[in-house]
């Protein structure tokens, strides 16, 4: 589920926008869910992700490292994402992560929770 | 769980190190494609790493929060737990030595028990598929037991489907080579059906039942072959002697067989060849009797309906003959194991295990007080722990891996003194029998094995762990608050703990002393005991008849041989047979024991005749009279003189047997005899001798010894063997008879007393250890007592009343249970006291003193506490 919270507090997503200096803190779930989202198109290692992330997100959205390998090794362990050691476009060996079936119906049942949840605060907004 | 994450977790957990680089690369990896991409953005190598890694934040705490999501944690978690319990045992090595050691202790001499009930009850014969070996036996149709004859057994063999193959069996004590051995007379297919195979040469198989032959075979044990041929392999060919008839070594069988039964076998002939050993066998097997039979049955078949079908044929078999002879039906015992599993077998082995026990959950309750007072002592450090966020859980597992840690020493320590005290009981067990037993005695091999490891094993972690962790998790309860305050004060629960634990202690150690003490009473009584015959300077000499006349005049002629007289029934050794009686003119029956013996009988053993006279030369042949035992007189008689009255006699012979009192005969009672201690100490004295000779079948021949009576012995057993060899049976002084019935009580005194001994001793240790650690805790409040004016003799008071409360409620808990465990021996046990106050009460002061002596030094110490000091303390 999208809106439970982690008694953790240290796993909470967090962005922080350096330029604006402004904090976004994001709901536990939704990194898992970019994750996901960066991985369908296809296999990326960890750093490749977070450049990702923070690419089509226009710099938004920086993903917190501390917070990204967690998230990956959690996701590898629920079976929703597999890796696999290859060798990076410069020529390093790196981990490559990619979706795994169970990962892409994963992707599926969080996409629409995401659509539900964002349209539902838009209303909240706009007709409040 | 996937199974894909299930293996990667077992990876992880089997190699740590791979998981721990693989991350380790990762995230180098990822620092490095950032510091490129700052690097290509205009900045110098330095500042881009440095930024890269700003960014990047806590290096070690990222890879922490990535092992917890990969779930490996639980394995850091145990190491760590394992290392900080290897930390905590090494700050505190007496108290773990301790623990160790009286673990081990009590676990080893457990073992060594089990060890010895595992040898006996449960581990099976090693022969091919014990489990499906059955012993056959009949009941006539008055539930007695009864054994097979040839017929029975060639008719059983042919007609019963149910039966791969039956063995008939009958067992012989011979003489070989100068000392006794038992062996077995048994059918040719005896070893094939065991699958036993010979060490050397070959067995009996495909020999013959039918024809006795001039020198037929003989295949020695392996045991016998070792200690008596020395292990010559040159032995098969060979010719051994037995009953002075040459047998032919065709083999030895293979080491770790030795027979069927409870005593090892020394020997084994063809059943044909028995007519030649004894006289009662005439020349055909078709007159073999006593055989008993077992049987290997078929797969898949079940013992009640082979029972049945070989109760059928039984019945069919036997309906012909007498109606007492009749089959009711054959019943199938087990001959997986040495002793056949029952009840009988448990209870025999329950008051060794139950006092082995007792021991263990002593040392237990030991460990247990240990730990509690270890638990206190760490109370502060248990109470940071959870004030830094350590949940309670964390710490009882803290706990469970202490307590483990220090059982795996315990299990091989356990392991190793189980074997030392299984070698030196039966070093001891030889090294203290009568000379003359050491023949008698035979051992199956006892080894710890892996069976004895795992119980080991299992007996140690059960015993850590339950006694370990139980004071341990009463030491987690506690709050916070009150733990970093120091406040332990109001934790009612350890203390009753411990209470309850010092009262148990001294219950079973005054139990284990109370059995001891009447165990040496029991055996000084048994030793002081009269026995009405004289056995120091007596020797018994048995033989078969066919060459008695030769043993008699080698005997006569003898200079060691002062006096000569015979007995149907050897005195002493064995229980004597039973016959009916009834006086003249009545016709009620009663049963009493009776034993046939010579003119010179009385004279020799030194029984009185304390009316009338003894048995003449005239009456050893044909001779209608009788001597009956004062206690008979007394029971048949009551008010009345014996001498003259007249009684008839029924024997209860079973069928064959040789005695020649077969059916009804009329005695006249010529003399009364003193009474004389009856075998198996049946407590009836009631004896009806009748005449015999010497010369006559199935006779036990005694010999008074002039001179040394080892010596006589020796020259007596030299002479026989030299002019009339193999034709002694057994060669034996009776006083190994009188010393062999007190034995067992002997051995079972030292093995109490060591237990008792020890128990007491864990008990000092325990009551000791408690009360000094009380007064240590106490220590603050006795000094306020005695600043507010308590005198040294109050505290004195104080401390000992609290130790004399428990140790009087332990010990006469101890007594009740004494008591009662002494009723249900007394049935048990022959010649078991039902109580013996005197032992008891020695015990019960042994103890008290002992407890008194354990708290000595800590009271003192009570009395000696310095206010001012005490006050000041922490």
């Amino acid at each position: 589920m999208l809106l439970t919270f982690d008694t953790k507090a240290r796993t909470l997503v967090s962005a922080i926008d350096t330029k604006a200096m402004t904090r976004l803190d994001l709901l536990q779930g939704t990194l898992d869910l970019l994750i996901l989202r960066t991985l369908a198109g296809e296999p990326r290692h960890g750093w490749a992700i977070s450049e990702r992330i923070q690419q089509i997100s226009q710099d938004v959205l920086q993903v917190n490292q501390g917070s990204l390998y967690p998230a990956l090794h959690r996701l590898e362990d629920q079976g929703w994402i597999a890796a696999e050691w290859g060798v990076s476009e410069l020529g390093r060996r790196a981990r490559f992560y990619h979706l795994t079936a169970a990962g892409r119906r994963q992707l599926a049942r969080e996409s629409d929770e995401w659509a539900r949840l964002t349209a539902a605060v838009g209303r909240v907004m706009r007709l409040a | 769980m996937r199974w894909r994450s299930v293996a990667r977790r077992v990876r992880a957990i089997l190699r740590p190190g791979n998981a721990e680089r693989a991350l380790a690369d990762e995230l180098d990896f990822h620092l490095a494609m950032q510091t490129e991409k700052h690097r290509a953005a205009g900045m110098d190598a330095a500042d881009a790493d440095l930024r890269a890694r700003l960014e990047f934040g806590n290096v070690g705490l990222v890879k922490e929060d990535a092992r917890d999501a990969r779930g490996t944690q639980f394995v850091d978690d145990t190491m760590r737990d394992l290392r900080y319990a290897v930390r905590a045992i090494a700050r505190t090595p007496v108290f773990a030595l301790t623990v160790v050691g009286t673990i081990s202790l009590a676990v080893g001499l457990n073992a060594a028990a089990f060890t010895v009930f595992d040898a006996y009850v449960l581990r099976p014969l090693d022969v091919r598929d014990p489990s499906s070996l059955y012993a056959l036996a009949w009941l006539d149709r008055s539930g007695r037991v009864r054994s097979f004859d040839w017929s029975d057994y060639v008719t059983l063999r042919r007609a019963s489907p149910g039966y791969t193959a039956i063995a008939a069996v009958r067992t012989i004590a011979v003489r070989l080579r100068g000392s006794n051995a038992v062996g077995d007379a048994v059918s040719s297919n005896y070893f094939e059906l065991l699958g036993v195979v010979p060490a050397i040469g070959s067995t009996l198989a495909g020999r013959d039942d039918q024809s006795p032959v001039d020198a037929p075979d003989v295949v020695l044990g392996h045991a016998l072959w070792q200690s008596r041929f020395g292990g010559d392999s040159g032995v098969v060919g060979q010719h051994v002697l037995l009953r002075g008839h040459p047998f032919r070594v065709v083999g030895v069988a293979r080491a770790g067989f030795e027979g069927l039964y409870k005593k090892p076998r020394d020997f084994w002939i063809p059943l044909g060849a028995l007519s030649l050993l004894d006289d009662s066998i005439r020349s055909t097997p078709a007159t073999l009797d006593g055989l008993s039979l077992i049987g290997r049955l078929a797969p898949g078949e079940s013992p009640s309906k082979a029972g049945s079908a070989a109760s059928a044929t039984m019945r069919a078999l036997t309906a012909p003959r007498p109606a007492a002879d009749r089959a009711d039906r054959v019943i199938l015992t087990s001959r997986a194991r040495a002793i056949t599993p029952s009840i009988g077998a448990y209870a025999a082995f329950a008051p060794i295990a139950i006092a082995f026990g007792l021991v263990l959950l002593l040392a237990c309750a030991n460990v247990a007080n240990m730990m509690l007072a270890r638990g206190l002592a760490r109370q502060r450090e248990l109470g940071v722990r959870l004030a830094l966020g350590a949940t309670r859980a964390r710490l009882v597992r803290q706990l469970v891996v202490e307590s483990l840690l220090l059982a795996l020493p315990a299990i091989g320590l356990g392991f190793a003194a189980a074997w030392l005290i299984v070698t030196f009981g039966v070093r001891t067990l030889f090294a203290t029998l009568p000379h003359d037993l050491v023949a008698f005695v035979r051992l199956v091999p006892l080894h710890p094995d892996a069976r004895v490891l795992a119980y080991t094993a299992a007996v140690a972690l059960a015993s850590a762990l339950i006694f370990g962790l139980a004071p341990s998790l009463q030491s987690t309860r506690l709050s916070v608050v009150e733990a970093t305050r120091g406040e332990f004060g109001r934790l009612g629960s350890p203390a009753k703990l411990r209470t309850s634990l010092i009262i148990a202690q001294v219950a079973i150690a005054s139990l284990l002393m109370t059995a001891a003490s009447v165990l040496l009473r029991q055996s000084a009584r048994l030793s002081g005991v009269e026995t009405g015959i004289r056995t120091r300077d007596v020797i018994s000499v048995e033989s078969g008849l066919d060459r008695r006349s030769d043993v008699l005049r080698r005997l006569n002629v003898n200079p060691v041989v002062g006096l000569l007289a015979a007995a149907a029934t050897p005195v002493l050794d064995a229980n004597l047979p039973t016959l009916a009686l009834s006086r003249g003119g009545s016709s009620t029956d009663v049963s009493v024991a009776y034993n046939r013996v010579s003119s010179g009988f009385f004279g020799l053993l030194g029984i009185p005749i304390v009316a009338g006279r003894a048995f003449q030369a005239s009456d050893e042949v044909g001779g209608e009279t009788a001597i009956v035992s004062e206690a008979a007189a007394r029971r048949i008689w009551p008010a009345g003189n014996a001498i003259g009255q007249t009684i008839s006699l029924r024997v209860r012979g079973e069928r064959g047997t040789a005695d020649s009192l077969d059916g009804v005969r009329v005695a006249h009672v010529v003399g009364v005899a003193r009474d004389v201690i009856t075998p198996g100490g049946a407590s009836d004295a009631s004896i009806i001798y009748l005449p015999t000779s010497p010369r006559a079948a199935a006779c036990c021949l005694f010999v008074r010894a002039r001179g040394d009576v080892a010596v006589a012995q020796r020259t007596i057993a030299a002479d026989l063997d030299r002019f009339v060899p193999g034709a002694v049976d057994r060669l034996d002084r009776l006083d190994t008879f009188v010393a062999g019935a007190i034995y067992p009580y002997r051995a079972a005194y030292w093995v109490a007393l060591v237990l008792g001994g020890l128990a007491l001793a864990l008990s000092v240790a325990g009551v000791h250890g408690v009360i000094a650690y009380i007064v240590a805790q106490r220590t603050r409040e006795i000094g306020v007592r005695i600043a507010l004016g308590a005198t040294a003799r109050d505290v004195l008071i104080a401390v000992l009343s609290q130790t004399t409360r428990h140790a009087l409620i332990g010990v006469g808990a101890g007594a009740v249970l004494a008591l009662g465990l002494a009723r249900a021996l007394a049935s048990a046990v022959q010649q078991m006291p039902g109580f013996d106050p005197v032992a008891a009460l020695a015990a019960i002061v042994i103890v008290l003193a002992a407890c008194i002596a354990a708290v000595a030094s800590p009271t003192r110490r009570a009395t000696r506490i310095d206010p001012n000091v005490a006050l000041r303390y922490e």
